[in-house]
C-alpha cells in the first residue's frame, strides 16, 4: 500500500491546502471574526487535515516495500476492471440531464437496463422486471408518499 | 402512577386506536427499511393525516412511526448494506457480515430484539425517571455540546481499521463537508461555489447513500467481472437463540440505558447514540476483534442504543417542552395541532393523554418485535435476489430516495459524487463511515465550540473549568487510549479484511 498511502496522503495534502488557502478570501462580516468568524473552523479542520496527510504520507514514503509487492498492491487498486464501474458511474452522472427531460419512469428504465448489460445478465426476464419494479418504484413514492418525482415531457 | 397507566392502555387496546397503532408501526417499518426515507420523513407525512384524530389515536399513530422506522432503518442495512436511516449505519458493520456468512434470520432477529429492548427499557426510563433525566440534560450548554461532539468524533478511531490515521483523515474530511454552506454565526456562505443548492450545505442522506449504497454497487460491478461468486446465499434462516440473547443481554441493557440518556440530550439523536453504543461494547468487549465480522453484540448494541433513543427523546419534550430530536420536534408540533402545550403542566392537565402515549410506546415496541420477527423469512428473501439484479434495483432506491427528501435532482447528484468518492475510498482503504459520523457531528462540535468561546470571552478555560466537560475529555481520551492499546493487539488481517470491505 506504499504508493497507494503516499498518493492519498498528497492529495489530502492539496484538500487541506486548498480549503486554508480558501478561507483567507471569506470576508468577515462581525467584530469578533477575526478570531471566530467563518474562517475559524474551516482553516482548523485544514490543518489538522493537512497534519494527518503528513502522518499518512511521510512514513510510507520512507518505507521499504518490495517492488513485486509494491506492484501487485498498486494493480490490486488501479486495473483494467475498474473500467465498468467507471462506465456505470457516467451513466448514472448522464441519468441527471436526460431524467429531466425523459422523466423519471422512462429514463430509470433505461438506466436499470444498462446496468444489467453492463452487469452482464443475459436472462430476459431481468429485462422484464425492470419496468415492472420501476412501476412499483414509482407508485409507492409517487401515489403512497406524495413524491413528485420528475415528470419530464412523457408526464410521468 | 400505575392506575394511569392502566387507563392508557384501556385506551390503546380499543379499536379507534389499536389498528392506528399497529399500521402506524408496519408503515414505520417499511418506511424505515427504504433507503432515503427516515422516521423523520414519515412522521412528517403522515402528520396532515393526524389532524382530525382524537389526541391519543394521533400521537399513538405517530409514535407507532417513530418507534417502527428506527428498527425499520436496519433491514436495508444488514441485507442490502445500505441504511435506511442515519440510525442504522453503525448496524452495517457487523449485520451485513452476518448475512454474507448466510445468517440473515440471525441478524434481523437480533435487530429486532435489540431494538424491542431499546425501545422497551427508554420507554420504561420515559415514565419513571423523565424528571431527573430533563433536569441533568438541563445542565447542558455550549461546552457540553461541544464535548459531547469530540467524544462523539473519537469513535472514529475504533470504526477506522488497522489504519487509524486513514479513519481520521475521512473523519476531517467529513468536518469540511459539514462546513460547506452559510455559517452558523456570521451567515457567510462557505464553499458554495455560487451554488444555491449548496447555501444549506450537504444533506446527510444524500450523502450516506452515496457512500454505502452506490459505492457498493459499484464495486460489486467490479466483483461481478471479476467473477467472483458474490451471491449471498442464506443456508441459515434461524433466528437467534434464547442462549445467544443472553449473553448479549448485558451489552442491549448497557447501550438502551445510553441510547435513553443521548436521546434525552436535545440534539442528539439516534445516529450519535447508535455510533457511542458500538463503540462502548466494542470497547469493553473481550472479543473486539471479532466486531465487524457478523459478531452479535456489534448488532445488538447500536440497535439498542437507537432505539433506546425512542422515549429518550420525549424525556424533554414532554416535560420541558423541548423536542430531543427532529421526531420529537414534529411530535411536539402535533401536540401543539391537537391544543396541548408540552411542558410540566401536561402531566397535570392532561395525565390521560400522557400516559395514553406512555401505554402506546410500550404497545408499539411488542408489535414491532412480533412483526419484525414474523417477516424475516420475508425479508430475508431480499438477499437471494441475483447480484446482477439487484445492482440496478438498488441504484434505482437510491436515486429515489436522495431526491424524495427534498425533491431535488442536486440531492441526486450529490448521492452519485459521493458514490465515487466512496469508490475509490473502498479501494484505498479509508473507511467512509467517519465521513457520516463527522457530517451529523460537525455543525454541533462548530457551532458549541464558538458559543463557548464567545460565553469565555475568547478563553479556552470551559474545558478545565466545568465537572461535564471535564468528564467529557476524560472520557475521550479513555476511549481513544483504549482503542489504540486494542488495535496494537489486533490481530492485522481482520482488520484488512474490514478495509477490503470497505466497511472499517
Amino acid at each position: 500500500m506504499r504508493k497507494i498511502n503516499i498518493a492519498t496522503g498528497f492529495l489530502f495534502f492539496l484538500t487541506g491546502l486548498a480549503i486554508f488557502i480558501n478561507t483567507f478570501y471569506f470576508k468577515q462580516t462581525l467584530i469578533s471574526d477575526n478570531y471566530l468568524g467563518a474562517a475559524f473552523f474551516p482553516r482548523m479542520v485544514s490543518v489538522c487535515l493537512m497534519g494527518l496527510s503528513l502522518l499518512l504520507a511521510v512514513p510510507a514514503f520512507l518505507q521499504k516495500e518490495e517492488r513485486e509487492k509494491e506492484k501487485k498492491d498498486f494493480r490490486s487498486v488501479i486495473n483494467a476492471d475498474m473500467l465498468r464501474p467507471a462506465a456505470g458511474a457516467v451513466m448514472l452522472l448522464l441519468y441527471l440531464p436526460v431524467v429531466q427531460f425523459l422523466g423519471f419512469s422512462l429514463t430509470t428504465v433505461m438506466l436499470f437496463w444498462g446496468f444489467l448489460k453492463l452487469a452482464g445478465a443475459g436472462k430476459v426476464s431481468y429485462y422484464i422486471i425492470a419496468p415492472v419494479f420501476t412501476a412499483a418504484v414509482y407508485g409507492v413514492f409517487r401515489y403512497l408518499f406524495l413524491v413528485q418525482l420528475p415528470e419530464g415531457l412523457i408526464g410521468f | 402512577m400505575f392506575s394511569l397507566l392502566m387507563q392508557g392502555f384501556q385506551s390503546v387496546f380499543t379499536l379507534q386506536i389499536f389498528p392506528l397503532l399497529a399500521a402506524g408501526v408496519a408503515g414505520g417499518i417499511i418506511i424505515g427499511s427504504l433507503p432515503g426515507l427516515t422516521a423523520t420523513m414519515g412522521v412528517a407525512i403522515l402528520l396532515p393525516f393526524t389532524f382530525g384524530m382524537e389526541s391519543t389515536a394521533a400521537l399513538s399513530m405517530l409514535v407507532g412511526i417513530y418507534v417502527g422506522a428506527i428498527y425499520g432503518g436496519s433491514i436495508a442495512a444488514i441485507l442490502l448494506r445500505t441504511p435506511g436511516t442515519p440510525a442504522a449505519a453503525a448496524t452495517v458493520f457487523d449485520g451485513n457480515a452476518l448475512v454474507k456468512q448466510g445468517k440473515a434470520g440471525k441478524a434481523l432477529s437480533m435487530s429486532a430484539i435489540a431494538s424491542f429492548t431499546g425501545g422497551l427499557i427508554s420507554t420504561i426510563m420515559l415514565i419513571t425517571l423523565s424528571p431527573l433525566l430533563a433536569k441533568f440534560a438541563l445542565k447542558f450548554s455550549a461546552p457540553e455540546y461541544f464535548m459531547l461532539a469530540v467524544f462523539g468524533l473519537t469513535i472514529i478511531a475504533s470504526i477506522s481499521g488497522k489504519n487509524i490515521i486513514k479513519g481520521f483523515l475521512a473523519g476531517f474530511f467529513g468536518l469540511f463537508i459539514a462546513t460547506v454552506g452559510m455559517d452558523p454565526v456570521t451567515g457567510y456562505p462557505r464553499f458554495s461555489m455560487g451554488s444555491i443548492q449548496l447555501l444549506n450545505g450537504f444533506s446527510i442522506i444524500p450523502v450516506l447513500i452515496g457512500l454505502f449504497a452506490v459505492s457498493e454497487a459499484l464495486v460489486q460491478m467490479e466483483d461481478i467481472i471479476r467473477s467472483k461468486n458474490v451471491r449471498t446465499v442464506i443456508t441459515d434462516r434461524g433466528l437467534v437463540s434464547f442462549r445467544e440473547v443472553l449473553s448479549v443481554l448485558p451489552t442491549m441493557l448497557k447501550s438502551a440505558f445510553m441510547g435513553t440518556f443521548i436521546g434525552s440530550i436535545p440534539g442528539a439523536g439516534a445516529d450519535i447514540a447508535a455510533f457511542i453504543s458500538y463503540n462502548e461494547a466494542k470497547r469493553s468487549s473481550r472479543h473486539p476483534e471479532k466486531f465487524g465480522t457478523g459478531y452479535l453484540p456489534g448488532i445488538a448494541a447500536p440497535e439498542a442504543g437507537n432505539n433506546g433513543v425512542t422515549g429518550g427523546a420525549l424525556v424533554p419534550l414532554l416535560t420541558l417542552g423541548v423536542p430531543g430530536d427532529a421526531v420529537a420536534a414534529i411530535l411536539l408540533g402535533a401536540l401543539i395541532i391537537q391544543g396541548l402545550t408540552p411542558g410540566p403542566m401536561l402531566f397535570e392537565q392532561n395525565p390521560d393523554i400522557v400516559y395514553g402515549l406512555f401505554s402506546s410506546m410500550l404497545v408499539g415496541n411488542v408489535l414491532m418485535l412480533i412483526l419484525g420477527l414474523s417477516c424475516i423469512r420475508f425479508f430475508s428473501k431480499i438477499v437471494e435476489i441475483p447480484r446482477k439484479l439487484i445492482i440496478p434495483m438498488i441504484l434505482v432506491l437510491s436515486i429515489v430516495g436522495s431526491f424524495a427528501m427534498n425533491n431535488s435532482l442536486f440531492d441526486v447528484l450529490v448521492t452519485i459524487l459521493f458514490g465515487i468518492i466512496g469508490y475509490f475510498m473502498i479501494k484505498v482503504g479509508i473507511p467512509q463511515s467517519p465521513i457520516v459520523l463527522a457530517l451529523i457531528l460537525g455543525p454541533m462540535a462548530e457551532s458549541n465550540l464558538r458559543k463557548a468561546i464567545l460565553m469565555y470571552e475568547g478563553s479556552w478555560s470551559f474545558l478545565y473549568t466545568r465537572p461535564i466537560t471535564i468528564a467529557f475529555i476524560i472520557l475521550s481520551v479513555f476511549s481513544l487510549v483504549t482503542t489504540m492499546r486494542m488495535k496494537k493487539k489486533m490481530p492485522s488481517d481482520t482488520d484488512t479484511n474490514l478495509e477490503e470491505e470497505g466497511i472499517a
